[in-house]
């Protein structure tokens, strides 16, 4: 997790409006053992906010292991993990809502990079997505690459890839921005026009019976 | 027993030996040195053919489990062409049991051998009355459930099964139920079939396509039978392709999986150098080709029993005999384990052997 990350995403939060009580969380797979497979749930410990990680080839579709990458740091998820089974799509279900997210991928290609793609829900409903493709690396094996994804709110992503197999590390989320002292004197400002218009239209009223 | 080895793996382990390999200057695969199991039943069949490696997507609580590995027999306990009758089983705690034993037409079991999600096993024979090739018949494709019982035969004779050689399995199923396409090498008749099968846990079902003819086959003294043999599907590129053990090259078929009338084969290369009466084939993580020469034809005593590797556009990489003397290789299978980390199992037909190797390709 880079200080140039978190503020990328409080600059992604900014802009959708106000940055008030915007929380930025990093689920690295550091604190996971390695050899912890899908289903899991990793909590960050200040805010309480958790990412429930799965696949359709539960249990073990996807395991962490230790990065064999360059921006991929630490430990990773990927696949196969002991269930065996590739082109897996990865699901992640975060606790709350969200305005902006990014990651770093590898996927496991030895030719063309396959792109990673990201999809972002609200429960059910698509909300939005991104496709890239990653890079290879001096000194490294496999492509990899940082994938980020903002605008509406959502508490889910689906990521997938043309490659057999693909592993993500350091996925940053900032929640979805709350009314903050800004936002709500705007509010209350609005509230009260509000009802001096009103006051104003009904003496306006009585005045002309 | 000696055990085999233990075809469970941790992910780390993997992900580490593919990280310290692919980091390494750039090479081929080869030499290796496999753990080693003897693949002769009780009843004494030698010369294994075929080899399969059970899919991981295999239905849970059958006889079958992934990663056991089937291989066939094709000669009796007399050392007779065509007329062995069993598959042997070797789980993957290196446990060797027979999973199945033909009856007398069924005999001469080929490297025609897959197996589907759902556990049943597809399998082919090439039957002589007396090992030669004067009285080959033109075989079966059986069908077994996933405990080695016989359940019944797909395809019809002579059309689509005349002399079933070798196979390849695109399953797109799992846990089950699901579809698969089975392509089929015909040596009698040069013909390539592919079976469309839909299957579930207690119904399977095939529709066949012609796919390619043509193929250079022919009866041989030695060898028994030379013609269209190991197949392999790239479902990258939907190409099949095909080891020629008459030619000595590999030829590809496009729009292998899809499409619905025959289709040209073209030549992908030849090789007369390293190529030996190629009978298998498989393709490796990272594209590359694997051939397994029989020796059938184009021998050369100085490179006998050769598994050899090739870039995807034939070019050769390099190689390694299975056994010192010629006619030993035979049937290949190639799983991948993921992040360029495989598995190679290959028969050694002189000794009646089976060879696993956990690598990574470089």
């Amino acid at each position: 997790m880079t200080l140039n990350r978190i503020l990328q995403l409080l600059f992604a939060a900014s802009i959708l409006g106000t940055t008030a009580n915007a929380s930025v969380v990093v689920f690295n797979f550091d604190r996971d053992n390695l050899g912890t497979t899908t289903i899991f749930t990793d909590t960050d410990p200040l805010t309480g906010i958790s990412a429930t990680f799965s696949s359709t080839a539960d249990p073990g579709g996807f395991v962490v292991y230790p990065s064999m990458f360059q921006t991929l740091t630490g430990n990773v998820l990927g696949d196969p993990g002991p269930a065996g089974q590739n082109n897996l799509t990865l699901d992640v279900n975060f606790s709350t809502e969200l305005s902006a997210i990014t990651l770093n991928f590898a996927t496991s290609d030895f030719a063309a990079p396959s792109p990673l793609t990201l999809q972002a829900y609200q429960n059910s409903i698509l909300v939005g997505s991104a496709t890239l493709p990653g890079m290879f690396l001096s000194g490294f094996p496999f492509p990899e690459g940082e994938i980020a994804f903002s605008g509406a709110g959502f508490n889910r992503v689906a990521i997938s890839s043309t490659a057999t197999d693909f592993a993500v590390d350091n996925i940053t989320v900032a929640t979805a921005p709350e009314p903050g002292p800004l936002s709500s004197f705007a509010v209350g400002l609005i509230c009260l026009a509000l009802g001096a218009r009103r006051r104003k239209s009904r003496s306006s009223a009585a005045s002309n019976n | 027993m000696k055990r085999f080895v233990s075809l469970s793996f941790c992910a780390a382990a993997i992900v580490a030996l593919t990280a310290a390999a692919r980091l390494a200057p750039a090479q081929g695969i080869f030499p290796l040195s496999p753990p080693v199991v003897s693949t002769v039943p009780a009843n004494g069949d030698v010369n294994p053919y075929g080899v399969v490696i059970v899919p991981k997507t295999i239905q849970n609580g059958l006889g079958l489990h992934a990663g056991d590995i089937l291989v066939s027999n094709f000669n009796n306990n007399q050392n007779l062409q065509g007329t062995g009758a069993t598959i042997v089983r070797i789980t993957a705690s290196g446990t060797v049991s027979t999973f199945y034993t033909s009856t007398a037409q069924r005999h001469g079991l080929t490297a025609a051998l897959g197996v589907l999600s759902n556990g049943v096993v597809l399998i082919g024979n090439l039957p002589t009355a007396d090992g030669t090739s004067a009285t080959v018949g033109a075989g079966l494709l059986s069908v077994l459930d996933s405990f080695g019982n016989f359940l019944g035969n797909i395809g019809n004779v002579p059309a689509n099964v005349d002399g079933p050689w070798s196979m390849a399995v695109d399953d797109l199923g799992s846990g089950g139920s699901g579809t698969a396409h089975v392509f089929l090498s015909n040596v009698l008749s040069g013909v390539i079939s592919r079976f469309d099968i839909s299957y579930s846990p207690v119904n399977l079902g095939a529709a066949v396509t012609v796919l390619a003819t043509g193929f250079n086959h022919r009866l041989d003294p030695a060898a028994l039978v030379l013609g269209p043999s190991g197949l392999v599907y790239d479902s990258v590129h939907n190409v099949l392709l095909v080891a020629s053990s008459t030619d000595n090259a590999i030829y590809q078929i496009a729009n292998a999986a899809t499409a619905t009338t025959t289709q040209p084969a073209t030549l992908l290369f030849a090789d007369a150098v390293h190529l030996h009466g190629p009978l298998d084939i498989g393709i490796l993580p990272n594209g590359h080709l694997v051939v397994a020469n029989s020796d059938g034809s184009n021998a050369d005593p100085n490179q006998p029993s050769e598994l050899v590797e090739f870039t995807a556009a034939g070019v050769f990489v390099g190689q390694m005999p299975i056994d010192p003397n010629n006619g030993g290789a035979f049937g290949l299978a190639i799983r991948n384990l993921g992040w360029g980390t495989f598995q190679l199992a290959a028969v050694d037909d002189n000794a009646n052997t089976l060879k696993l190797w956990t690598s990574v390709v470089q």
